[in-house]
């Protein structure tokens, strides 16, 4: 059998306000790829003087791309014994190319007999402005699998 | 002479008719799934790791949850874009997607309030076998200036 080490984290090692952080500059690279991979060429995130001209005055980037970073801080908290179920979220306020975007997650409820944890989570610019909150099912049953007990 | 149009006409809450849907397919690649990691530092090990993906679940790796949650954007952006600014964002991921297998993203204006200026598109994607694996909703708001 292959060396594989992970730190086991199960629904019973986990508190209530255990809580992980996610920081990156969301940069313009990240912006390209990320157009290129989900398809979203929408101008307000690919077209600068249509960005001039909105509310925003410039470019924003992707709210999913903000929202895909909360992936970042779960996985942090988590990992790698979860996988989500649900998660929704709602922007705040706009994140722009060179903003460095902060991610809290936390465990917010735990559920040991469905092996469930709610996280919730928020993220802050460089100013420390909320610009997306949200919260995120997650199973954790993953490591009590048919296959891993077999084992 | 008429002026060459270059700009899209930007489109309103009114003039988006319900039940409007749009389609999106795409075979998730590894580079996808590579890339999204590195965008999002997602380095969930169901996704990135062969050995554990294989134990614990029996299945080879799979795509990183909110990728498949991505390709929501592009149905919604096909509806509502120009105009609109995605404010939330909501999915409930049913079945695993493994890299290679190709998802259709389908989006449905199921609501608009009119005060509001909101229109809310459910999205939802299926993979290859015409099964679904995620379900969800967007919410759009139709005021950019």
């Amino acid at each position: 059998m292959a060396i594989m080490q992970f730190e086991e984290k199960t629904v019973d090692s986990l508190t209530v306000g255990d809580f992980a952080l996610f920081t990156k500059t969301v940069s313009e690279t990240d912006i390209t790829l990320y157009a290129g991979i989900s398809a979203d060429f929408a101008p307000v995130h690919m077209n600068e003087p249509f960005g001039q001209g909105t509310r925003f005055g410039g470019r924003v980037a992707h709210p999913m791309l903000t929202g895909a970073m909360v992936g970042g801080a779960i996985f942090r908290l988590l990992s790698p014994g979860s996988y989500p179920i649900k998660r929704e979220f709602q922007m705040e306020a706009p994140v722009y190319p060179g903003d460095t975007v902060t991610i809290r997650a936390e465990v917010a409820a735990l559920d040991r007999d469905k092996k469930t944890v709610s996280v919730q989570f928020e993220a802050y610019n460089q100013k420390r402005e909320l610009v997306l909150c949200g919260t995120s099912l997650e199973g954790m049953d993953l490591m009590d699998a048919e296959i891993n007990r077999r084992e | 002479m008429k002026e060459l149009e270059l700009k899209e006409a930007e489109k309103t809450v009114e003039s988006i008719p319900m039940g409007q849907k749009a389609y999106f397919s795409k075979t998730v690649t590894e580079g996808d799934v590579a890339l999204f990691a590195g965008i999002t530092g997602a380095f969930e090990p169901l996704s990135m790791n062969q050995e554990f993906a294989e134990k614990t679940s029996g299945l080879s790796r799979r795509v990183q949850t909110m990728l498949l949650a991505t390709y929501t954007w592009p149905v919604s952006t096909q509806i509502a874009s120009p105009g609109a600014v995605t404010i939330a964002q909501e999915s409930t991921f049913l079945k695993p997607v493994k890299i290679g297998d190709t998802i259709t993203a389908v989006g449905e204006v199921t609501k608009k309030i009119l005060e509001k200026k909101i229109v809310i598109v459910r999205t939802t994607c299926y993979n290859q076998e015409g099964e679904m694996v995620m379900d969800g909703s967007v919410v759009e708001l139709m005021r950019v200036h």
